[in-house]
């Protein structure tokens, strides 16, 4: 399957890939991993005219341990989060959830935080994203417009799922500000299939935004 | 800032293939798969699902098992990619090609390359792999005719041999 043409920018620091967003137009996506948005584009299923490529911005991968707040950089890999001692040690939630996520291959490529920035997971691909107390801080070329209906929608299908593991809390804030947006939960399983089903209505498909994850420990 | 909106550009990728590098002008919606099986030849690379699933378009990119279906040529511009193609030396096949071999773990072939891929980049990170390591390693690749009973015994006399390979490696230096 060949997906639809576009054209290609490759980023060399979080500002040149926000302002190069700007120029695609609304439709325009990030590429981080692609695990997401390259399926979705050999179905043919999105035509952005301009993709940009964050996938270069390796100081966007990291796990670091800062006090009591652990912080996940946006590029961060799965196998990353899986083999990172420290956060075996302090997360060790996050390691095993991306042990379980995709598979070895798919687990090799920057993930994008796809499950807050993108609405479609694709069945399999993503079995589980935990967010431990976190907050995210998204990038965007524009002020990120959730009104009231859209936030309550992407929080029931977080707790929808959290509802779904019922050994796990179920709480989430969704807060909305000019410029950027902030998850804030205690506990995040985002999975598979039926939250794709759900969200196959939204335009939006992978390549979403990407963010730092900042989880604290209980 | 240089944001050329123009999706017909072709652009110049260098990818450093099995150690030589290759330039070639590509589109940006160029997969590295079809970059490998159509301008370059390289058919050990195979589709399978084409929806990356199957696993066996796998190949290295810096090291790492990644599906090759899944990935555009553009952004594996600068870096070093290794196929089925550059595991043997000469005539001598890889130990895992080898185990592959001798434990019969094959019947069409189709997806052959991909779990060899797959398996020499997971005996790198598990050089002594239990069988959960297999099973969870190996879940990215998909055989319809094998049964994984004869690849899961390939992979560990592979495992085997590559251990003892680097042990006597080891031994004359």
């Amino acid at each position: 399957m060949i997906p639809p043409p576009f054209s290609y920018h490759l980023a060399t620091s979080v500002d040149d890939a926000t302002q190069a967003l700007g120029f695609g137009g609304e439709d325009a996506k990030y590429l981080a991993g692609g695990m997401s948005l390259i399926p979705v584009l050999k179905m043919r299923l999105s035509a952005p005219p301009l993709l940009v490529d964050i996938g270069a911005l390796r100081d966007l991968s990291y796990v670091r341990v800062d006090g009591d707040v652990v912080r996940v950089g946006a590029l961060t890999r799965h196998c990353d989060l899986m083999e990172n001692r420290a956060l075996r040690e302090y997360l060790p939630i996050l390691s095993d959830v991306a042990y379980e996520v995709g598979d070895a291959q798919v687990r090799a490529k920057p993930f994008n935080c796809t499950a807050l920035s993108s609405p479609i997971v694709p069945e399999r691909k993503m079995n589980g994203v935990v967010v431990v107390n976190c907050r995210a801080r998204v990038s965007a070329s524009r002020p990120l417009k959730l009104g009231r209906e859209k936030s309550d929608r992407m929080r029931s299908n977080f707790s929808f799922w959290m509802a779904a593991r019922k050994s796990w809390r179920v709480s989430t804030r969704w807060i909305s500000q000019p410029g950027h947006s902030s998850v804030i939960c205690s506990w995040i399983n985002s999975a598979s299939a039926r939250l794709s089903s759900r969200c196959r209505s939204r335009r939006a498909a992978g390549g979403g935004g990407f963010a730092e994850l900042m989880g604290r420990g209980d | 800032m240089n944001v050329r909106l123009d999706d017909s550009t072709a652009m110049s990728v260098s990818i450093e293939i099995n150690g030589v590098v290759r330039t070639e002008a590509v589109e940006p919606r160029m997969l590295l798969v079809h970059f490998l099986r159509d301008r370059l030849g390289m058919t050990g690379t195979h589709i399978g699902c084409d929806t990356s699933q199957c696993g066996a378009c796998t190949v290295w990119l810096d090291g790492e098992a990644i599906k090759s279906c899944s990935i555009f040529a553009v952004q594996a511009d600068g870096h070093k990619v290794t196929t089925i193609e550059g595991l043997a030396s000469g005539q001598k096949l890889h130990p895992m090609q080898e185990a592959f071999h001798e434990e019969h773990a094959l019947q069409c072939g189709y997806c052959t390359p991909g779990f060899i891929m797959s398996s020499v980049s997971l005996l790198r990170h598990h050089p002594e792999p239990t069988d959960e390591d297999l099973r969870h390693g190996l879940e990215g690749n998909i055989c319809r005719c094998t049964g994984y009973v004869n690849i899961l015994k390939a992979v560990r006399r592979g495992a085997k041999a590559i251990a003892e390979a680097d042990q006597d490696r080891g031994d004359l230096q």
